[in-house]
């Protein structure tokens, strides 16, 4: 996915902040994410020697899972959009972003089909039976901080989803006649993702705890360094961090240029360098599984 | 809407006569998918009677999205309304809905027209007289997508069968004939292991290869749905997993387990254990 990745597309820092502050992120440890995810209910996954690839390897890897179309980014089938534009205002909400991705890229995983990877501005044409769910970043966020503006913490968007789950958007790949949904994002959205005005929590649909606890992350690692993080990747998880300002989701590792690309919640992909992920790696985390329903085609029963 | 709603109330006509009229024909017997689950209206439910519909009302949220036809209803002005299906699942489908609110009904397969205008032709003789001209000015308009709907199902019974699955039927957890593998699924346990890379590609292929027919999936040991529940489509193949030792590949017919193999780690292992 990142052959031929415009440079300036490498490291971006955003010109405006996108939600995820210094003073928040300054606490996203890897302890603190674990307690986090321990206190929401959680299973904390260790990363086991299973998990590890050799060095060696990862190259090989990398480019199996390109041709065999196995990259987190193949198993979401669309891009999300929290910035502004068309007079609507850009949002805090990226940790929230990066967290439904990794969520709807676990749920594909474990279907083992490929229905992206996505394509901005584009509603993939993905066989009804292969259809996939998307969540709505904003039912997260909404809880994480009530007062819209200012961001999250990755640990905080981890906890709340971990509690309660995700609500499905009203926009989705087919008809699941969900009771309860929640567009997107306040942000511009695209064609594939809702968007609407702020909700707080307490507005929410009746009952939508009911249909939120059928998107829930189970279980979760914490890569300890930069070595795990790629691990993860390799293995088709998206691995969730913030850093500079921004929270984002890793899901590819080219080796000639020492590049790990992500789905940026702004309709493109960017890629950061080994060495600002490096830094950032302390602060992540991967979804190893969510809730599974008793049926693909009634995701909430 | 005057005249959809004197049509459909005399379609309903039959229901409170006290002697229904000649059963219809196999061919407009009500059936639904035979995939569809049996849910409970809630209130009341009456059942379906095979051979002509009786009255079922269902208050509030509504609508099953079908396999064979979506069809997708708002709320209506209390109208009650029907659909029909033939048996053969590919026409339309019928049953009586009250609601609040103002509704359309629309069909995203472009059989609903045409279907019910072959299915009315074919049976007019058998329609009473005075029923015939309010189904023949039943007007099927089209709908937008109502956001809030969830599911109803009716319960379903009567003295027809419903037709057996064909063997491209989409969902793999009925019986197939000459045990045909439905379902591929890769038991695994976290705490033991990740998903070998060559097993996984394998589990994709497949998916690719019969898409509708087999599915191929991953499926971690302490994974629950909503509810806390082994997932039903899983439940099978859990308990033979971890009856052979975690990780396993567990290969079924339908609810029927055919072999398990433990620790595949190659594509080949799959291949050779789905054939």
């Amino acid at each position: 996915m990142s052959n031929g990745l415009d440079p300036a597309l490498i490291d971006v820092v955003l010109p405006e902040e996108s939600g995820y502050p210094d003073h928040l992120a300054a606490e996203d440890t890897r302890e603190n994410l674990m307690a986090a995810a321990d206190d929401a209910g959680a299973v904390i996954t260790d990363f086991s020697n299973d998990w590890y690839i050799e060095p060696k390897d990862r190259p090989e890897r990398a480019r199996f899972n390109r041709e065999n179309k196995m990259l987190a980014f193949d198993y979401v089938s669309r891009f999300t959009n929290q910035g502004g534009g068309s007079g609507v205002r850009g949002t805090h909400e990226c940790t929230c972003h990066s967290l439904s991705r990794a969520a709807e890229g676990s749920l594909g995983r474990a279907r083992r089909i490929a229905v992206g990877p996505p394509v901005p501005d584009t509603k993939l044409d993905v066989p009804p039976g292969a259809a996939p769910v998307w969540l709505s970043p904003l039912s997260v966020y909404s809880e994480a901080n009530p007062g819209q503006w200012g961001g999250a913490s990755v640990r905080g968007v981890l906890k709340i989803a971990a509690r309660r789950g995700f609500l499905p958007e009203p926009t989705q790949p087919k008809d699941y006649g969900f009771k309860h949904t929640l567009h997107g994002t306040c942000g511009v959205g695209n064609v594939t993702q809702s968007r609407g005005p702020w909700v707080p929590v307490s507005r929410f649909p009746e009952g939508w705890e009911e249909t939120a606890k059928h998107f829930k992350p189970l279980e979760f690692i914490f890569p300890k360094n930069l070595d795990e993080a790629i691990c993860l990747i390799l293995h088709g998880l998206f691995v969730c961090v913030g850093r500079d300002g921004h929270a984002i989701p890793w899901g590819d590792v080219d080796f000639d240029r020492e590049i790990i690309p992500y789905l940026d919640s702004y309709d493109v992909i960017r890629a950061d360098s080994f060495g600002r992920a490096k830094r950032a790696v302390g602060g992540s985390f991967a979804i190893v599984s969510m809730t599974t329903p008793d049926s693909w085609d009634r995701p909430t029963g | 809407m005057n005249r959809v709603l004197l049509c459909l109330l005399l379609v309903c006509y039959p229901a409170f006569a006290e002697d229904p009229p000649k059963p219809l024909d196999k061919s407009a017997v009500l059936v639904f998918p035979p995939s569809l689950p049996a849910v409970v209206l809630s209130p009341p439910k009456t059942p379906i009677v095979a051979g002509f519909p009786k009255r079922i009302t269902v208050t509030g949220l509504t609508i099953e999205e079908f396999k064979t036809i979506p069809v997708l209803v708002e709320p209506s002005d209390g109208v009650d309304l029907y659909k029909m299906q033939g048996i053969d699942g590919s026409l339309f489908i019928e049953f009586t809905a009250t609601f609040s609110g103002k509704y359309t009904l629309t069909c995203k397969q472009n059989a609903w027209r045409g279907a019910y205008n072959e299915w009315l032709a074919a049976h007019k003789t058998e329609i009473p007289a005075d029923l015939l001209k309010e189904f023949e000015s039943l007007v099927v308009k089209s709908a937008s997508y109502p956001s809030k709907f969830g599911t109803c199902v009716v319960e379903v019974a009567g003295s027809v069968p419903f037709p057996q699955p064909s063997p491209n039927d989409p969902n793999p957890d009925q019986p197939l004939p000459n045990n045909r593998v439905s379902r591929v699924t890769y038991v695994w346990d976290e705490d033991k292991s990740a998903v070998p890379h060559l097993v996984a590609k394998a589990l994709q292929r497949l998916n690719a290869d019969f898409p509708g027919s087999l599915v191929a999936s991953e499926f971690e040991d302490s994974t629950v749905d909503g509810t806390g529940d082994v997932p039903e489509q899983y439940k099978v193949a859990l308990e033979a997993a971890r009856k052979a030792g975690l990780p396993a590949l567990v290969i079924q017919s339908g609810s029927t387990v055919l072999r398990v193999i433990t620790n595949p780690k190659t594509e080949q292992d799959v291949q050779d254990a789905v054939k």
